[in-house]
């Protein structure tokens, strides 16, 4: 049994299992993940290590991806 | 006999003064990269993607403006704007709009660049820097401008920089090591054209003085297509724009407009135009006319 642990997603509170990785959090956002940046606690997870890096309590994460601007 | 010498060496000046001109269709080069039009244009506002992709294709650019934002998520049928640039054909220039503090948009800036370097874009060292002082007036805020530049440039972005029309602050700016200074015709989104043609004349004189390939470019303010053609009759060397575009009744055939304001306001400047005068000048001979004048 994997405890769960809070984060904070674009802004939102979520639960997800310990040991979820970037990878899987997107997945489970159902956000493409090639179309995104991942920030961690103000600091760009670059997308090699989405796979690998594991979320922790607290962690507060921003996935950003383009949009129409000028 | 003595006119023929007189008209040769003033064919000559002329053909010395074009060739010291740049050339038209030599693009626009900002940053390492150069581009065949010197239209950049946004992607905002647009009423469908659809009809944001043939605006892009119907103004000839190949360099576009995209914002920074959070994913949308849970949201399966979310349609993404890079479903619609084909980065075959277009450049993506990521902006910081909507930050106010230069740590924000040095934030934006880097998560920018990290979606591009995953997608390959070779703009992705490029950044549109944008730090706003009010969200009323969307005015720069020339201190954080030129402070978040400074940090871009050490960071190895190549730093298109939106400022005000103050010639000082984009001296600065250049000073910073801006790839581009591109001063406002008037604030973003307003249409109102280009308000102050004297500052930015004064701006392209300071910054191509000894630097005359330097680009600078005119972001926001476009209303329609003669904003366009006075910017580049100015002298500048590229126009960005958006609302003009995505906003007017028809984007696609707004967009074929700019397109051609561009040219026709590029070449003109290539051209040198004629001096104002006061009086008329007649275009027909005074000479051999049959008839008198009543005075």
């Amino acid at each position: 049994m994997s405890e769960s642990i809070t984060i904070q997603f674009n802004g939102q509170t979520l639960d997800v299992l310990a040991g979820t990785t970037v990878t899987e959090l997107l997945h489970q956002a159902e956000i493409r993940s090639k179309l995104v940046a991942v920030e961690i606690n103000q600091e760009i997870v670059p997308h090699e290590e989405h796979a690998v890096h594991q979320i922790s309590a607290g962690d507060i994460i921003e996935a950003v991806t383009l949009v129409g601007g000028g | 006999m003595a006119l023929i010498p007189n008209i040769d060496e003033a064919q000559r000046a002329t053909e010395n003064q074009r060739k010291q001109m740049p050339q038209a269709h030599k693009g626009l080069t900002v940053g390492g990269h150069t581009l065949s039009s010197r239209l950049i244009v946004g992607t905002g506002k647009y009423d469908t993607l659809e009809l944001m992709r043939d605006s892009l294709a119907a103004s000839g650019s190949n360099a576009v403006t995209v914002a920074v934002r959070r994913e949308r998520m849970y949201d399966r049928s979310g349609q993404n704007v890079l479903d619609y640039i084909d980065p075959s054909k277009y450049l993506l220039l990521p902006n910081t709009a909507g930050c106010y503090s230069a740590t924000d948009a040095v934030r934006v800036a880097k998560l920018g660049r990290e979606i591009l370097r995953a997608l390959e874009n070779p703009g992705a060292n490029w950044v549109k820097l944008e730090v706003l002082g009010d969200s009323k007036t969307l005015l720069p805020d020339p201190v954080a401008t030129i402070e978040a530049c400074k940090t871009l440039v050490d960071d190895g972005f190549d730093v298109l920089c939106y400022t005000g029309d103050d010639p000082i602050v984009a001296r600065r700016l250049k000073e910073a090591g801006a790839a581009s200074v591109m001063p406002a015709g008037s604030p973003i989104g307003s249409g109102q054209g280009i308000l102050n043609p004297n500052n930015l004349q004064i701006i392209l004189e300071y910054l191509k003085e000894d630097d005359p390939d330097y680009p600078v470019i005119i972001d926001a303010g476009v209303g329609t297509a003669s904003d366009v053609s006075v910017a580049f009759e100015l002298g500048a060397d590229g126009v960005l724009l958006n609302s003009a575009i995505a906003h007017a009744r028809d984007p696609i055939r707004m967009s074929v407009a700019m397109k051609h304001a561009a040219i026709a306001g590029r070449e003109a400047y290539l051209s040198g135009r004629i001096p104002k005068r006061l009086y008329a000048t007649a275009s027909s001979p005074e000479k051999g006319v049959i008839t008198s004048r009543p005075w």
